[in-house]
Formats: C-alpha cells, structure tokens, sequence
C-alpha cells in the first residue's frame, strides 16, 4: 500500500517528477555508456594486443605502426625488407615472430599475408575447412563469415589497397579454405593467406607494370621496392622480398627495453611496443573520457538536488495530507519511509531508463564504428561492477536528496499543522 | 465510550486549560461549544491523542489514551478514534475509495475495498468512489470524511465545526447524518462547534467558557 502510495504520490506531480527523472536518466546514461565504451575499448584493445611485445616496420610514427600492424585501424608506415628483418626474426632471445605482408583487401576487409603463427598467438581455432597450404587459399575471420561476405570453398578476386571500390586482381583468384572461430581480435575482420600469395600477386603487376600499365597508385614504398626490384633483375629472390611488419614475442623482457633503440641505430627500420602506444592511446582518450564522466556526475548532483526542491516544495502543500496520515494511524516511520520512498522510485526509474538510453547510444556508436573502422562492440550485457556501484549510488543519491524533507515529514506536528487551516 | 477526568493542557504558562469532565457513551452524542479562544480544538486535539494532556486522563475504550506514545497512541488512534475535520482532507493522489481502504490498512493493516464500498453506498456517494477527492463537491467531501471516519469501526467520532459553514437547511441534515451514522456504528459522537443552531439538535452539551 505504501508502495502504492509512493508511485501515486509522485503521478499526482507529473512535472516535478519529469524534470528529476530526466536529470537522473541522463546522468546514469552518460556515465554507463562511458562506463561500456571504456570497458569495450579496453577488452577489444587488450585482447588484440595480447602476447605481442615489440612490432618491427617501417619508420614512421609508432602509434600509426601499431595501429596498423595490431589493430588494422590506420594505413601502414610502409614496407620493410624482409631479409632484413629476417636478421632480427632469427635472434635466439626471440620467442615468436610474425611476418605481416599487407596487400589487397575483400570488400573492405583487409587481407593480410602471414604465417599460421599469427594464428596461434591469438589461440584461434577453425571452425571449418582447414588453415592455408597454398598460394591463393584463405582462412577468414568469423565476423566477415557471419556477414556472409565469403564462405567455405567461395573463390574470389581481392581488390588493390584498402578502398572498398578499388581495382580488381582478375589474375588469380583466392578460394576460402578455412572459417576461423570467434576471438574477440582483430582476426575477426581479417582475411589471412600466406606471404607468397601477396609477394606473387604483386609480382605479377610488377610484370603488367613493366609492360608500361602504369597505374595511379600512391604506394610510394611500394614503388620503389619495386623499382629496386627492377633494377636487382630478381623478382624470386628471397632477399628482396618486401613485407608490412613483424611482430615480435620474446623469451626474456631484456630484449623488450634494448632493442628498439638497437633497430633506430642500426636499420632504418623502427620497433614500437604495443603496450605504450595502446596507453598513449588511452591517455589521449581519458582527457575525453573523464570530461564526460564528471559531466555525468555534475548531472547527477543536478539530478539530486532537483529530487530535493521536489520533495520540500510539495511538502509544504502536503503537510495536511501527511497529518492526516498520521491521525488516521500511519506513524512516524511511515511517513519517513513513504517520502524515501518516493525519492527511491524516481532514482530507480531513473536508473532503469538511464541503462536503456545508455545502449541505445552504444548501439548507434558501434554500428558507426563498424561502418567505419569495421571495429564491432558487441557487449551490451551489465556492466558488472561499475553499473552496480552506479546503481547504488543512484539509490544513495535518492535517499540522500529525501532525507531531509523524510526528517521533517517525521517530525511534523501533526496537532499545529491542523489547527492551522 | 469516552471519558475524561480533571483535564488540563498548557501550551505556556499564560495560556493554560483546565476542562471539565465529559463523559459519553456508546450510540450518544456530546456537544461541546464555546466561543474561539476556549479551547476547543485543543479538547478536540487531546481527546484525539493528537496532543498529550498536561495532567488529568481520557479514558477511550477502556484505555486511558494519555499513557499511550508513540507507535502504540499512533495504531490506537488509527484503530479506535474516528475524525472529521472542518475542512476535509484527503490523499489528493488516491481516489475516494483508495483513501477510505488507506485509512483500513493503516489502522488494520488489511485493505478493505468492498467495506469501503459499502460506507461510501451508505453515505450516498458511491458514484463518486473512483473520483480524485478533488473532484468533489463541498457536501460530497464532507461525507467522504465521515465515511472515512467510520471506516475501522471506532469507539469514537469526533467531529470539529461540521456544520459551521452551512446552511440551517444543510446543517440540519449533516447534524442528522452524523447521529445516524455513529448510532449505526455502536460510535460515541463528540461534536466541537460555536454553532449554536446544533444546541436545538442534540441534549447533552457541555460549554467551555
């Protein structure tokens, strides 16, 4: 009944209760979806740069290498020579190294040659076919299987670059020999081959090129990789082979601290470490990220304070109201209980439509980031602690912003309050 | 029945009461007038619990209500007493119904809907149960008020200028209503009023001076 009460009480006052509730669902909403973002942001970037300590590639800024080579969200700062690389590759204090040979892409969907390494670093598994033995098979990635972009035993010709609408390689045509499982990685979004199939299917335009189709494209490096080529008269030969980047796993952390500095001196080649750039990252984002946060905390003191002049401003019009409870047998604590009450019903309601607004904006953000970044969030359960202390803390708020017009509604004087009609 | 004994209430040393003994029994009425300044809401606010004598006792129900604090005068007023205002009062939030059934279940703790029904049928406003009391007439809310007063079946109902704003016409009738109702329900009926037409109506009266 006093729940019943509290709800009818606060319907009675549409326009008071609107403007709490309105402060309190968007307070809650800004902070959980910060709260998603930050914790999707986090897992997608921690998972993908799990077990990598060092990536080797061209010179160029450190976060664009990483952001290429890692995450598949920037251009590449250019192409290595793999020979050259191979020198580092082969070091006894190296645990793993994965060669990554950029080329063409399916639709947008980058496609990457490398070695079935790459695959076990992020421990993935195949769902069906087999990994690539061949030139020209691929294994793909579950979210391009689960878009229906390719499938098992599908054939298909690769575009040059990374642009959707790019030109078409009508040479050789790749066929899909593998669907990996889901991981969480940027191996989802990816379509994996091995070395060769990118080094031959960039042989051959060397030939078209040499032929005199010169095209437009802008692959500075690339083009004069090629030219050296030319000018070498081997296009097989093992020692200049380019490739995009490596990445590196080591035995001992020694080699983590010494050999960046080692490769600036020694190459003209460059090593940046995941962990520091993915925190430059993080660090550039946390000035946003916390902007937004005390914005949301900044709303839910608005929101508090608004619960507050609610309550104390009725209570005036309603001190007959909460006599009369007490005359026909409500008590003290009653009465206490119905006006926290009525704070707790705006602040949970707040709450529950703060949660759903929060989605609904991380549901607009995340197909903009897969539209745009093919960077897919898909976490869009509880948030579990932060949405909990968040929903403790409305609550809190709520029974803060009542207390003081509960107290006095506790201690009215019920005998003055009717005598003075 | 109620009973009172050597009542005295002060609020400061300069305005003190001492009332004189009352004595009302089950299915009678009380009429105590006098003119403002006397006392008369302070009687009516000690004889509903809501202020505590300075000394003396109020016998209600065989409960002597002056030894009651707290949450046990609170369930026995809820339980035992009945008031009507002289400006009714209501849950603006709740329908009429809703408010008679809130007035059960804070004294009973069981909500009541068909008995609620029923007094609002005998006090020929059960049209207007599902209303918002703010959607009644003057008359209609007076009523409403006494219904709700009836609602836990108390020992007694005390009533404070129930007529003073109406007409001989309506006042009559209301004076009626009231005699009727707390007859019906077993009631003692106190009424405080400077309305002096009721000294015609009801025989037992006592005049605070």
């Amino acid at each position: 009944m006093i729940l019943t009460l509290s709800r009818k009480n606060i319907l009675h006052r549409p326009l008071n209760a609107l403007l709490a509730w309105l402060l309190l669902t968007c307070s809650v909403a800004i902070i959980s979806l910060v709260l998603l973002l930050q914790g999707q942001f986090q897992q997608k970037f921690e998972a993908s740069v799990r077990g990598i300590d060092l990536v080797l590639g061209a010179k160029g800024s450190p976060l664009q290498l990483i952001l290429s080579a890692v995450y598949h969200l920037d251009n590449p700062t250019g192409n290595i020579d793999y020979a050259e690389a191979q020198k580092w590759m082969n070091n006894r204090m190296v645990k793993s190294a994965i060669p990554l040979a950029y080329g063409d892409s399916y639709q947008g969907f980058a496609m990457v040659g490398t070695t079935p390494a790459y695959l076990e670093q992020y421990t993935a598994t195949l769902v069906q076919g087999r990994i690539f033995q061949q030139n020209f098979e691929v294994v793909i990635g579950a979210e391009i299987a689960r878009k229906g972009m390719l499938s098992l035993g599908q054939n298909f010709f690769s575009t040059h670059g990374a642009a959707a609408e790019g030109e078409e390689h009508h040479e050789h045509a790749y066929r899909v020999a593998g669907v990996l499982a889901y991981t969480g990685t940027v191996l989802d979004n990816l379509i994996l081959s091995d070395i060769e199939s990118v080094w031959a299917m960039h042989d051959h335009e060397t030939e078209e090129k040499e032929h005199g189709a010169e095209q437009g494209e802008s692959h500075e490096t690339e083009e004069h990789a090629e030219t050296e080529m030319e000018a070498g008269h081997v296009t097989s030969a093992e020692g200049h082979r380019k490739i995009t980047a490596v990445l590196f796993t080591f035995h001992s952390p020694m080699a983590m601290v010494q050999w960046p500095r080692m490769v600036a001196q020694q190459t003209d080649m460059q090593m940046a470490s995941p962990a520091i750039e993915v925190n430059r990252i993080f660090s550039l984002f946390g000035i946003g990220i916390d902007a937004l946060t005390w914005l949301g905390w900044a709303i839910m003191v608005l929101a508090a304070l608004s619960v507050f002049v609610a309550l104390f401003n009725t209570l005036k019009e309603r001190r007959y109201e909460l006599a009369l409870l007490r005359t026909l047998g409500g008590s003290r604590i009653r009465l206490l209980c119905l006006l926290l009450l009525e704070s707790l019903w705006l602040c949970a309601a707040g709450f529950a439509s703060g949660i759903l607004l929060s989605r609904l904006a991380f549901w607009f953000i995340s197909q903009a980031a897969e539209r745009e970044y093919r960077f897919s969030l898909d976490q869009f359960g509880f948030q579990w602690p932060g949405e909990g202390w968040l929903l403790l803390l409305a609550l809190g708020i709520g029974l803060i912003a009542a207390l003081f017009p509960a107290l006095k509604a506790y201690r009215l004087d019920i005998s003055k309050t009717l005598a003075d009609v | 029945m109620i009973e009172t004994r050597q009542l005295y209430f002060e609020y400061s040393a300069q305005t003190a009461f001492n009332f004189p003994d009352l004595r009302c029994g089950a299915g009678e009425t009380l009429l105590i007038t006098g003119p403002s300044g006397t006392g008369k809401t302070t009687l009516l606010h000690l004889l509903a619990g809501l202020l505590t004598p300075g000394s003396g006792q109020i016998e209600i129900a065989k409960t002597d209500v002056g030894k009651l604090t707290g949450r046990a005068l609170d369930r026995f007023r809820g339980r035992h007493i009945g008031i009507v205002f002289q400006q009714a009062h209501f849950v603006a939030s709740l329908s009429v119904l809703e408010n008679l059934v809130l007035a059960g279940w804070l004294a009973l703790g069981k909500k009541d809907g068909k008995k609620a029904l029923g007094l609002l049928e005998r006090l020929d406003i059960g049209q207007q149960a599902y209303k918002k009391p703010a959607q009644l007439s003057v008359g209609q809310k007076q009523r409403a008020a006494i219904a709700r007063a009836l609602m836990n079946r108390p020992a007694v109902l005390l009533t404070d200028e129930p007529t003073s704003n109406l007409d001989d016409k309506n006042a009559w009738s209301v004076a009626e209503l009231l005699r009727e109702q707390a007859q019906s329900a077993g009631a003692a009926l106190v009424i405080v009023t400077h309305d002096h037409r009721l000294k015609h109506a009801f025989h037992q009266s006592i005049d605070l001076l």
